[in-house]
């Protein structure tokens, strides 16, 4: 096994997939997105996804980690308080991961 | 952070939904399961330099948005969520590397270490935390 695997059993995803309705083609925004782990499992269903973290090591390694659909996923370093992304919604969807 | 929810409201499409994502307030459980199947050998638990206080002002902030009328709550249901580790070390490493504030005292380090070995090759460590997932709407 590698090192380290998170939620191999895919609960949180298949949760979210199944709880978020308007998941499937929308947009989304994702506030807290660290490393992209989990905007990883669900960009193919996402129409858009902005996904922006406030630590900028975190989203070099999001950019760095690659697997994301191409064009479909933006990896941006922001908060949601000091550089709210208004301007690139509105949003179907806005997803606080870990990160309230 | 009753303000970051104000915000996510308000860059909400018609009909736009809040996941809202996090650990319940409980602490993280150390298990080492068996290879060959069988009960996990609980080792003990994960302890978090601040106590819990972050988790409780997410929840204080979620129920005074939703009193407030900022959001409304459209289902939540809890899952457990595992950090899989084929070592300590690597737990460790891992652990240092994303979760800023966590601790594993002596005692559940030489509990971890002793059910490893128990359990021979191939084991691994689980680390295991109870996640919630509400999804919200914008309040009327």
């Amino acid at each position: 096994m590698p090192d380290i695997q998170v939620d191999p059993e895919r609960e949180e995803i298949d949760l979210l997939l199944a709880s978020c309705t308007r998941l499937p083609g929308g947009r989304v925004l994702e506030v807290g997105c660290g490393s992209g782990r989990l905007t990883r499992l669900y960009a193919r269903a996402a129409g858009a996804v902005l996904a922006i973290d406030r630590d900028p090591g975190r989203i070099a390694q999001a950019l760095a980690a690659g697997q994301a659909p191409a064009g479909r996923v933006v990896f941006r370093q922001a908060s949601i308080l000091d550089d709210p992304p208004a301007r690139d919604g509105p949003f179907d969807v806005v997803i606080l991961s870990w990160s309230l | 952070m009753v303000h970051a929810l104000e915000l996510a409201a308000g860059m909400l499409a018609p009909g736009g939904q809040v996941a809202d994502i996090r650990a319940l307030d409980e602490r993280a459980e150390f298990l080492v399961p068996p290879p060959g199947g069988g009960p996990p050998r609980s080792c003990g638990f994960l302890r978090e330099t601040d106590e819990g206080i972050e988790y409780r002002q997410a929840e204080a902030a979620l129920k005074e948005a939703l009193a407030r009328g900022v959001l409304t709550l459209v289902s939540e249901q809890p899952f457990t969520f595992r950090h899989h580790a084929s070592s300590l070390p690597a737990m460790r490493a891992y652990l240092a590397d994303t979760w800023t504030d966590a601790i594993i005292d002596p005692d559940v380090a030489a509990a971890i270490e002793a059910a490893l070995a128990a359990a021979g090759p191939g084991a691994e460590l689980v680390l295991r935390e109870s996640g919630w997932m509400r999804v919200l709407t914008a309040g009327s």
